[in-house]
């Protein structure tokens, strides 16, 4: 442990962790889905994203997001580069929330959050339907949106408390 | 206004076209780039498709070594609760197991029976080809319901073969890479398989809800009467790629009162699903059919060789010819019957026909009579002209017949 301290391995290893998660969970589909209820699958991937995006850290580039992007869709199925571009759409909009916020607050992320993932959703849902004539269920993606918004406040309070324990002003 | 309007300008630009701080990449670099993988993605160009059986075959094989410890959990869960029913599945199950033993000797025989007349309508189809294989990827995301199977075009795999778990048919393949393809599930929203639905032979299209269940699909109202709960739905065979009869599912929580809409359970559990195989049906050629015959001889002939078979098989001989006894000593009863009714209207017949005899000879004497009468008549009327004179040649002898027939020419001589 204390070799692991001294080299700054666990601490590297604890800032590439958000960029580890988006990995597995693209690559496992991590949905929370798993007792078949279809209010509790949410989008772990847009969580990770908007937030650690919005937090502009060092080890969360878009690089990493555009290849965990191509993973969902070569694991989900759907058409090649459609999870990426809407990955960078969500890059391109905590971009620019970043730059017209002076004081950044739970309540603003949040809602700017909802109208993210909303607007992110529609795409999808159009791309895939007239582009793809991938047929998807319309109702799960709504309450697929819902639950993803909602669990976005606890998932902030999580990772903001992780951020200001193992991050700091050189890191952004 | 327009400070307003320059500041949103300079934030979209400074958010997406300049690179931030320790970023490699600009956004709308990746954003183009995203767009031109969507566009190639979309085409069927075979460099494109090899690139992206490429990126398949790593990725697929990462996923199912980051999904093994979810697997795991998630096995040991459903072990777990197996454990706990353990005992009373185990006593349904061979309950189960005796009955359907002794329907699977008669099924055999019907099967028997159903492939040559199939064959006589050139309607069958064999699984030409059959791959074992074991899932790696098992996906189920409320937007896709499909799974990553570790076959691919290597080992023979083709886009559209059908899937099945055991016998059951559970979703063909949509997607093939050299070394692993991807299975579309029936209960995808986007997969539609044509069924038939017994009793009853109604054809319909099965399509996935994106749940555990299908609905029925393009299914006239005036056939919902035909349907239960306990309605059995198989592939109809329409279209060629998948035989008939392969079971689907069955028919549940069906009332037309309440809602139209017909749902499906499948006969697979989706969620369990660890092995599949994967089979194309071809056409049975008429070069085969000789070969299929042999093979079908020597399966009944293994099955009367084999011991158990051969004892079911006795049983079910013993209880037909039962039934036949019983048949026969029906038919003897009914002949016997049969023949004392015969003699009896036999009797009946010649006693009527001697009645008819008497009556018709009542009706001969009857018309005799009858011209006598008409004699006696007319010779009241004209026998003065007939009868001989003693002064005149003219007329005839009363009594003789030239005397009966001018009166009966009425006088004329």
């Amino acid at each position: 442990m204390n070799y692991f301290e001294k080299s700054g391995v666990l601490k590297y290893f604890f800032k590439l962790l958000p960029l580890i998660i988006l990995f597995i969970a693209v690559l496992n589909e991590f949905d929370a889905n798993y007792f078949g209820i279809p209010f509790l699958s949410f989008n772990l991937a847009f969580i990770l994203i908007f937030f650690w995006t919005l937090k502009n850290i060092e080890y969360f580039g878009y690089g990493f997001i555009f290849l965990a992007g191509i993973i969902n869709d070569v694991v989900t199925g759907t058409p090649l580069g459609l999870s990426s571009f809407l990955y960078m759409l969500i890059c391109g909009a905590t971009a620019y929330f970043r730059k017209i916020t002076l004081r950044p607050n739970i309540t603003k992320d949040w809602l700017f959050f909802l109208v993210t993932i909303s607007c992110v959703n529609s795409i999808y849902y159009i791309i895939s339907s007239y582009f793809f004539d991938v047929s998807i269920d319309y109702r799960y993606l709504l309450t697929n949106n819902l639950a993803t918004f909602l669990i976005f406040f606890l998932f902030y309070i999580i990772f903001n408390i992780y951020f200001k324990k193992f991050f700091r002003k050189s890191d952004v | 206004m327009n400070v307003s309007r320059d500041d949103f300008v300079i934030a979209i630009r400074s958010a997406f076209l300049k690179k931030q701080t320790k970023q490699k990449f600009s956004l709308l670099s990746l954003i183009i780039l995203s767009i031109i993988t969507l566009i190639l993605s979309s085409f069927d160009y075979k460099v494109v498709k090899s690139v992206r059986s490429g990126i398949n075959e790593v990725i697929y094989r990462g996923s199912f070594i980051i999904s093994a410890p979810e697997k795991i959990i998630k096995n040991i869960n459903y072990e777990i609760r197996n454990h706990f029913g353990l005992y009373n599945n185990s006593k349904k199950l061979e309950e189960e197991l005796d009955e359907y033993r002794s329907q699977k000797i008669s099924l055999d025989i019907l099967e028997f029976e159903n492939q040559k007349l199939r064959q006589q309508l050139d309607d069958y189809l064999v699984s030409t080809e059959i791959v074992f294989s074991k899932i790696i990827i098992d996906n189920k995301s409320p937007f896709l319901r499909s799974l990553v199977i570790n076959k691919g075009s290597r080992d023979g795999i083709k886009s559209g073969m059908a899937v099945l778990d055991q016998q059951y048919l559970v979703g063909k393949v949509i997607e093939v890479n050299f070394g692993t393809s991807r299975v579309l599930l029936l209960s995808d929203i986007n997969s539609n398989i044509p069924i038939t639905i017994s009793p009853g032979n109604l054809l319909a299209i099965a399509s996935g809800t994106g749940k555990d269940q299908a609905k029925v699909n393009f299914l006239k109202k005036t056939h919902f009467d035909k349907i239960t709960n306990e309605s059995l739905v198989y592939s109809s065979g329409t279209g060629g790629l998948i035989k008939s009869g392969v079971p689907i599912g069955r028919i549940s929580n069906f009332d037309p009162k309440i809602d139209e809409n017909i749902d499906i359970e499948f006969f697979s559990d989706f969620s369990q699903l660890q092995y599949v195989s994967v089979v194309a049906f071809d056409k049975v050629e008429s070069s085969e059919l000789e070969k299929i015959d042999v093979q079908t001889s020597e399966i009944e002939n293994d099955i009367l060789l084999d011991a158990p078979a051969l004892r079911k098989k006795l049983d079910l001989l013993l209880k037909e010819k039962e039934i036949n006894d019983q048949i026969t000593n029906k038919i003897k009863l009914e002949n016997e019957s049969l023949k004392s009714q015969l003699s009896n209207d036999q009797l009946e017949k010649i006693n009527k026909q001697k009645i008819i005899e008497e009556q018709n000879k009542i009706i001969k004497s009857h018309n005799i009579n009858k011209d006598e009468l008409n004699f006696l008549r007319l010779n009241l009327e004209y026998g003065e002209k007939c009868r001989k004179k003693t002064f005149s040649k003219k007329g005839f002898k009363v009594g003789t017949p030239e005397y009966k027939n001018c009166v009966l020419r009425k006088g004329m001589l």
